[in-house]
């Protein structure tokens, strides 16, 4: 783990994309402690540009949209970790199944993956809002139920090239019962895949996540989400250039640190170029 | 004395490593005449494929320093003429693989790769493909073919790499190396990957080869037993260096070299298990300034250790490097 | 007798055009011979011959189509059978190299300590005692048991991997090719290995190899297969020198002899 960790802190692109991602990892995390009511409306402060009062501007209502940001980053990191969270929860136990027994069950669930990465995001999405209503949990809902395929892949197709090598067949050969050999013997040698495609996840669910907002499927207004912020702004433009600026920014600068957090860690883990961690 | 259509004369290579320089070639003196089979004999990592590679010329430049020496191949200086070299390589010497299948591109049929091999090695037809010049090439391509013993050249032309059994891919490989009409062939463990049944054939192949066609080979090799089958002369290598050179009756019959004893030991025979070489082969990025072999020889000395042994002649024809020797046959039995 | 086969069988699907099954390869053609207690019996052939597929249809790793397999009287290979627990702690199965058994990722000690948890209920300190006993039965300082495969050498890593194996105490070992691809001096420490540990543990081995001096030099009785049966058996000083099938004659008369006449001399080299 040490080791990991100071090649980390080596390479420049995977520290790159670490900073991104503490800032908005800062941001979320000190949203509770601003006294900032978003809600709050100052019709008198209205579409106001950047100044030293509001850094970023202000939105229809008068909101400071800096304060937007910060807060929306909570709302971004939580809506991308639970559906990451899920995908990795649901995906990854069938590759791992799909990936270990060659029958007709693992053809099965390869298709019903297959089908659930062919389901249009903002159909389902639409379908959701209309028995729940705009809100997070539609957002993360149809998002999960989409994204899952994409780890069981990964999985299924690093679990099927490990499940050959001989020290597999021998601990089968020895007796060890599948689970075992699923669980301690073939994840550890995919867990470092699994962390670079989630690490790109998180930046593809968010930038999914915030086109499903833009669309008004996600989070109603007052809610500081970045999506809806740049939907928002639409009608006001070109003169209140400063509105979709700001969340737009800040989406791009959180994906980018998302990509480059897990491409320099893929090189990083890449077993052709390091030892055993 | 015929002159010898390679002339190695020692021949010091290193490699760039991360831990500094390995001495991958130390001091090599070879020569091969013609129609002459010599075997290269020696374990992993003791430099006999390095050396096919250097003559080759497929190592890799940037890495690759060459200390000292020289290397003349029918004439040729193969280090200085760069331009010569070239030309060299694939007319005057060719290769024989170890692993044939490999060799081969699976997309294309093997008469296909066989002409073009012809059209570039053969100067006098380069640069055009289709006209009389093919049939003449497909017909000097079934002769060859006939000549190493497949029953069915025509057949063969049409087919692909992956349908041929080892030993008739190996067969074919022997053939385009034949083609070009060279002065030697460099064999890599070319047995290694086939069956004992089709090994023997295509060993007798190789020594009918050399008498024939008067080509000389030069046979590197970890099996003694097929260096006991074909050659007519053993050179052993350790750790980059030759340390026994001899004809091939005196040789396994009363090896000098220490090393060269335990290697013969350690060959398995009916009811015996063998002898092991306690400890393992230096590595020749970290060689000590005498023998290589001087921390597992049952022999050493105190001059081992400080001083490397040169290529003394014990016999006719028979070289080791090594300062003390075993020298009579009776002693084999006590190693 | 310890381990007995009857005309044990293994057919391999060929599969054609969308899956569909259009004939079969068969690997294993009726092989039947015994073993006997503390015995090593090499099994001979040259590749698709199916001396593989026989390793490893009596390890249990391939199912059979047809015949038996009894080890001490009890049956442990049927078609249709599943292959029980306790018979994979008393025959074992290694491939080539033994330290490629061995997960890259797991301590020594870890893969060590595995064919006792899948076998038995032992408490972790009795564990760890076995672990320690089989080390010093093996040769090989405790301190090793902290590292991983790649820290060690080639050599210690093929003691542990036997090691592994001997946790469980088998009565039999199915070694598949385990000189393949070795240095002759490599080979040579591998068979030396070999040879002590079944004195110490008193093991039978079945050895299967395509390298017929290497059999030699180690084993008592051997078999010569080609395609898929068994062509010839007996004690190997008799095979050797008055081998009865064509085929044997023909595989003997492959292997080089140091000092003896040269088979390249009248080889006949008409191609396969």
């Amino acid at each position: 783990m040490n080791r990991l960790f100071r090649r980390v802190l080596r390479d420049r692109t995977t520290m790159a994309g670490l900073i991104l991602l503490s800032f908005v990892l800062l941001a979320a995390l000190s949203a509770p402690l601003l006294s900032i009511d978003p809600a709050e409306v100052r019709i008198d402060r209205r579409l106001m540009p950047p100044s030293s009062d509001a850094w970023f501007g202000t939105d229809r209502l008068g909101s400071d949209i800096f304060t937007s940001i910060v807060l929306g980053a909570g709302i971004t990191l939580l809506i991308a970790g639970i559906t990451v969270a899920i995908g990795v929860l649901i995906g990854v136990p069938i590759g791992l199944v799909a990936g270990y027994y060659r029958n007709w069950f693992s053809d099965a669930l390869m298709r019903i993956a297959d089908i659930a990465l062919a389901i249009p995001q903002i159909v389902l999405a639409i379908a959701l809002t209309q028995a729940f209503g705009p809100s997070i949990k539609s957002v993360v809902l149809a998002l999960s139920l989409t994204y899952w395929p994409l780890w069981a892949r990964l999985v299924y197709a690093e679990t099927r090239s490990i499940r050959n090598e001989i020290f597999i067949e021998s601990a089968v050969a020895l007796g060890v019962p599948a689970r075992r050999v699923m669980v301690l013997h073939i994840l550890p040698s995919v867990a470092s895949s699994i962390v670079v495609r989630t690490s790109i996840g998180v930046g593809v669910t968010i930038l999914a996540a915030t086109t499903l907002s833009f669309l008004g499927l996600g989070a109603p207004p007052p809610t500081p989400e970045w999506g809806r912020m740049i939907a928002e702004s639409r009608e006001y433009l070109p003169e209140a250039w400063w509105y979709p600026l700001a969340p737009g920014m800040a989406i791009f600068l959180t994906v980018l640190g998302c990509y480059l957090f897990g491409d320099g860690l893929r090189d990083i883990l890449d077993p052709r170029t390091r030892e055993t961690l | 004395m015929t002159t010898p259509v390679l002339d190695i004369g020692d021949l010091s290579l290193s490699f760039k490593t991360d831990r500094g320089a390995a001495h991958v070639l130390d001091g090599v003196d070879l020569s091969i005449d013609p129609a002459e089979i010599v075997g290269l004999v020696g374990e992993s990592g003791c430099g006999k494929t390095t050396l096919a590679r250097a003559i080759l010329g497929t190592l890799p430049a940037h890495q690759t320093r060459i200390a000292r020496g020289h290397m003349r191949l029918g004439g040729v200086d193969m280090i200085a003429d760069g331009e010569g070299a070239r030309h060299a390589r694939g007319r005057t010497v060719t290769f024989v693989p170890q692993d044939p299948l490999l060799s081969f591109n699976p997309l294309f049929r093997i008469g296909t790769q066989i002409t073009d091999l012809m059209r570039w090695t053969s100067p006098a037809q380069a640069g055009r493909r289709w006209g009389r010049s093919r049939r003449i090439d497909e017909e000097r391509a079934l002769a060859m073919l006939a000549a190493v013993q497949l029953p069915n050249p025509r057949e063969i032309l049409v087919q692909y790499p992956h349908q041929l059994s080892g030993g008739q891919c190996q067969r074919v490989m022997i053939a385009m190396a034949l083609l070009p009409q060279p002065r030697m062939i460099v064999a890599d463990e070319p047995t290694a990957a086939l069956d004992a049944t089709v090994q023997i054939q295509v060993l007798g192949l190789l020594r009918r080869v050399a008498a024939e066609f008067g080509v000389a080979i030069l046979f590197a090799t970890h099996s003694l037993g097929a260096a006991w089958e074909i050659c007519d002369r053993v050179m052993v290598m350790y750790a980059g260096q030759i340390v026994e050179s001899a004809p091939r009756a005196v040789f396994f019959s009363r090896p000098s070299h220490p090393y060269a004893r335990q290697l013969l030991a350690s060959e398995p025979e009916l009811g015996r298990i063998p002898k092991a070489i306690p400890g393992a082969a230096p590595s020749t990025a970290s060689l000590s300034p005498g023998c290589p072999y001087e921390q597992r020889c049952p022999r050493v000395t105190e001059i081992c250790r400080s001083a490397r042994p040169p290529m003394r002649q014990l016999e006719t024809g028979h070289w080791a490097a090594c300062h003390n020797p075993w020298t009579t046959a009776s002693d084999l039995a006590h190693t | 007798m310890l381990l007995s086969i009857e005309s044990l069988a293994c057919h391999f699907p060929v599969r054609g055009l969308f899956g569909r099954r259009i004939g079969t390869v068969r690997a294993l053609d009726g092989v039947s011979f015994d073993v006997a207690a503390e015995e090593v019996l090499g099994i001979v052939g040259e590749s698709g011959c199916g001396k593989s597929t026989l390793g490893k249809a009596l390890a249990g790793i391939v199912p059979p189509a047809a015949g038996s397999v009894s080890l001490a009287g009890e049956e442990i290979v049927a078609p249709g059978r599943s292959y029980p627990l306790a018979a994979r702690a008393r025959l074992q199965y290694i491939y080539q190299d033994p330290s490629a058994s061995l997960d890259p990722r797991w301590t020594l000690r870890r893969s060590l300590h595995e064919p006792l948890i899948v076998h038995h209920d032992w408490p972790q300190a009795e564990r760890e005692a076995k672990v320690r006993d089989i080390m010093a039965a093996i040769g090989l300082p405790e301190a090793l048991l902290d590292r991983y495969p790649h820290e060690v050498s080639g050599g210690q890593q093929r003691r542990i991997g036997l090691a592994r194996i001997l946790m469980l105490a088998p009565q039999i070992v199915i070694l598949d090719e385990p000189t393949t691809g070795l240095d002759v001096s490599v080979q040579a420490s591998v068979l030396e290995l070999l040879r002590d540990l079944r004195r110490a543990f008193n093991l039978t081995y079945l050895i299967i190899s395509h390298d017929i001096a290497v059999l030699s030099s180690i084993c008592d009785r051997i078999a010569v297969m080609y395609l898929g049966r068994i062509v010839e058996i007996g004690p190997i000083t008799q095979i050797l020198s008055d081998p009865q099938h064509p085929y044997t004659r023909k595989l003997v008369a492959s292997s080089p002899r140091i000092g003896g006449p040269r088979l390249t001399d009248n080889v006949s080299l008409a191609s396969d």
